[in-house]
């Protein structure tokens, strides 16, 4: 069963994701804020990581900076309300590095449809 | 040839003899000789004469003077001629005989049969003397114009003899020195010269005699454009002159100085302007500096004094990289070294240590060089504005833009994080509803209460949109408020950015009829896509509130005069021109226009923020409409040149 690995300050809105990715078919593990997902993503490789921006501490832009080569094996979709949250920095970066972005409020259907394009880009890359 | 003696076998008669030697002289000297009678015939000519008339004399001798000569009837000759035969009087005359273009210089004595008459050839005596007068004349001139060229001249000239007196001096020299002038010729000493006036360096100190310029330069030195040296002259009444003065020796063909000139220009004015500078300098808040072509100062009022807390002297001599900030100081002096190689204005900031404290404030720096007519710089002149206060403000302001970032950043994740929760749940719940629903097993009364659950979570869903298009809103005024809207704009197709759009509404609308006329090829803009698409799904939900649900919604894009304009067209109540105008407003409420569908009017931000929103894009928006007819609200973005 594929994995999503989803990390987002917000219980609430994990328990939700969890709870519809995991009717969808999905494993879900979770993760509070940004140091926490670090270490767990270097012991599993999920089919996709869904990351909010927007966590205290340290945003997912930063995560991504600090952790400069994880993009190469884990593909990511950023979690954000408007273009606002992110610098033009961040913003370039997260361009070059081809991550999605799910524009919160999103609809389950919305949410799925990028899991799954992410899912199946990342199974055509690695057969 | 007339023979110069007669023969000789024969005894020499006396008189002839006689005759003989007087012949012989006539012939041998160098002055011509003619006789002539009473009748004005030629009774002798001798050599002389028949050359410098060019006649053969034998020829002439018997001729009358007159006829022969018809030309001369005219000239003083013929007059003084008559005259001496009537009075027995001797005659003399230079005048020109033009026929033969000779000057001549006539002595003419009465004899008793006649008229004797000596004359020579003075042509070139003549010229000679007309050469002279020319020379004279024009060294006359020469002196002449040296005169007025002394006398015009703006600078005081004085010429001295070796003694030190004046000798000569012009008017403006005699105008520097006023009423002094008039005794200052007539002083024979220095020491009396000194009753009149004193003559001092530039300090005020008195200078001895022997160190005045033109004793200088009469013991041979020379006071020359580059070492000119400034003196000041006192006068008993308490005036004085600033003046610069240029002095040199004459000397005569074997080296001796026959006289000193000294120039003697006023700069009295010049120095009462520089004065003016800088007490004008002083009376500045900012520092000022002037400094030499090359870059060292030269001048600092008195405020750069106090700043940095040394006197003048000290300040021109330090090096004023010790002033500036350590970590200003490469891009500072790499600013001044540009704009003195370009000899372009300097503009750069940094900071000074102010004395008085050790702290050190920010100063904008600007200079300007002046230049000379062929383009040399000659000095520069520099002010440094203390913007301390200015540049804290800015950094405070900059902290404030900061703050205000991060609230509408905090406040927009923080309104929609419990929106997504609601909605996902909402949503997740809808489905699991719809799981059991399908459930052959379940009761007929749950089935009933499960539909209407479903129908009320579903209302639900819409509201949370609403919700969220409703924070959305008050979160983008916010952003203008607080002059915080940024665009992230990229080329972008236009007709894209309708699709996706169109596709929402109709997935939003099902059952309404939308139509979407689009160019069949790209429409290129540079815009925000985000924001470009709320516009036009704004422009749609509206047209949908307020128009029947059984009339068609028209959305027309079209490319015209470098523009791309995005129109829709509902068939709704229509607005007369008043509301037209009022329609944009912020909070705007058109009275008697009620939606027929959806819920809420909504805050009335809408259209001002879509009209807000392409203005920043740098187009503009309008309405065609009247009451009755429809709307058709549009929108116009400039084109993205492909170049």
């Amino acid at each position: 069963m594929p994995n999503v690995v989803v990390i987002d300050d917000d219980e609430d809105i994990r328990e939700s994701l969890r709870c519809i990715l995991e009717d969808a078919g999905y494993t879900v593990d979770e993760c509070a804020n940004a140091p926490a997902a670090g270490t767990l993503l270097t012991h599993m490789l999920p089919a996709v990581v869904l990351l909010d921006q927007i966590m205290p501490g340290m945003t997912g832009m930063q995560f991504l900076r600090a952790t400069p080569q994880i993009h190469t094996t884990h593909r990511f979709a950023l979690l954000t309300a408007l273009h606002m949250d992110l610098s033009p920095e961040d913003d370039a970066l997260r361009t070059a590095l081809h991550i999605p972005v799910i524009r919160k409020p999103f609809s389950i259907d919305t949410l799925l449809r990028s899991v799954q394009t992410l899912d199946r880009a990342l199974a055509g890359e690695h057969p | 040839m007339m023979p110069s003696s007669s023969s000789s076998d024969v005894a020499p008669d006396p008189v002839a003899s006689r005759m003989d030697v007087a012949r012989d002289i006539l012939e041998r000297m160098s002055d011509a000789f003619v006789a002539i009678d009473a009748d004005g015939r030629f009774t002798y000519v001798n050599a002389a004469a028949a050359q410098i008339m060019r006649q053969d004399r034998d020829a002439l001798v018997g001729q009358n003077v007159w006829e022969r000569f018809p030309e001369a009837l005219h000239t003083i000759a013929y007059q003084e001629f008559q005259h001496a035969l009537r009075a027995h009087v001797p005659f003399v005359f230079e005048a020109p005989y033009p026929p033969l273009h000779i000057w001549v210089a006539v002595r003419a004595y009465p004899s008793p049969t006649g008229i004797s008459i000596f004359f020579q050839d003075i042509t070139a005596r003549k010229a000679a003397e007309a050469e002279t007068r020319q020379l004279a004349e024009a060294a006359h001139q020469r002196a002449e114009q040296i005169e007025a060229v002394f006398s015009a001249i703006s600078d005081g000239i004085a010429i001295y003899n070796p003694a030190g007196n004046v000798i000569k001096t012009n008017a403006a020299f005699e105008q520097m020195l006023g009423a002094a002038s008039p005794l200052y010729y007539e002083a024979d000493s220095l020491a009396e010269r000194a009753v009149l006036f004193q003559v001092c360096d530039v300090a005020g100190q008195p200078l001895p005699a022997e160190q005045t310029p033109a004793m200088r330069a009469l013991r041979g030195e020379t006071i020359g454009s580059a070492a000119a040296c400034d003196i000041q002259i006192a006068f008993p009444d308490g005036g004085n002159r600033v003046v610069n003065v240029a002095a040199n020796a004459v000397r005569d063909a074997s080296g001796r100085i026959t006289h000193a000139i000294a120039i003697y220009r006023d700069i009295s004015e010049r120095r009462a302007t520089e004065a003016a500078f800088r007490n004008l300098a002083d009376a500045m808040p900012q520092l000022v500096w002037t400094a030499r072509p090359d870059g060292t100062l030269d001048y600092c009022n008195q405020r750069w004094c106090d700043y940095t807390g040394m006197p003048l002297e000290a300040l021109l001599r330090c090096d004023w990289a010790s002033l500036i900030h350590p970590d200003d100081l490469a891009h500072t002096l790499a600013a001044w070294d540009a704009a003195k190689q370009a000899g372009k204005p300097l503009e750069v900031e940094c900071r000074y240590r102010r004395a008085a404290d050790g702290t050190f404030r920010w100063h904008l720096n600007r200079a300007v060089p002046i230049h000379d007519a062929h383009g040399h710089i000659l000095k520069w002149y520099g002010s440094s504005t203390d913007i301390e206060d200015q540049k804290r403000t800015e950094v405070a302001l900059l902290e404030a833009n900061q703050q205000k970032d991060d609230f509408l950043r905090v406040a927009s994740h923080e309104l929609r994080t419990p929106i997504t929760t609601l909605k996902l749940t909402v949503q997740g719940i809808t489905r699991q509803i719809q799981l059991s629903y399908d459930d052959p097993a379940l009761s007929p009364p749950m089935h009933a209460l499960l539909a209407r659950f479903k129908g009320r979570l579903e209302r639900c869903d819409l509201s949370l949109d609403r919700l969220n298009m409703l924070v959305g809103e008050l979160l983008e005024v916010s952003r203008i408020d607080a002059g915080r809207l940024a665009l992230h704009c990229e080329p972008c197709d236009l007709c894209a950015i309708m699709q996706g759009v169109l596709q929402d509404v109709r997935d939003l609308w099902p059952g309404r009829e939308l139509t979407l006329h689009l160019p069949k090829t790209p429409v290129w803009v540079l815009a925000d896509a985000d924001r470009i698409g709320h516009v036009l799904l704004h422009l749609l939900t509206n047209a949908l509130k307020y128009a029947p649900t059984e009339a068609p919604i028209a959305v027309r894009l079209t490319r015209r005069a470098g523009e791309a304009r995005v129109a829709v067209r509902d068939h709704g109540p229509g607005l007369n021109r008043a509301q037209q105008a009022q329609v944009w407003e912020r909070f705007a409420r058109i009275d008697g226009i009620e939606p027929l569908q959806g819920s809420g009017i909504g805050l009335g931000l809408g259209l001002y923020l879509s009209r807000t929103i392409i203005q920043r894009h740098g187009g503009h928006t309008g309405i065609t409409s009247a009451p009755g007819q429809g709307s058709t609200f549009w929108f116009a973005l400039p084109l993205k040149s492909l170049l």
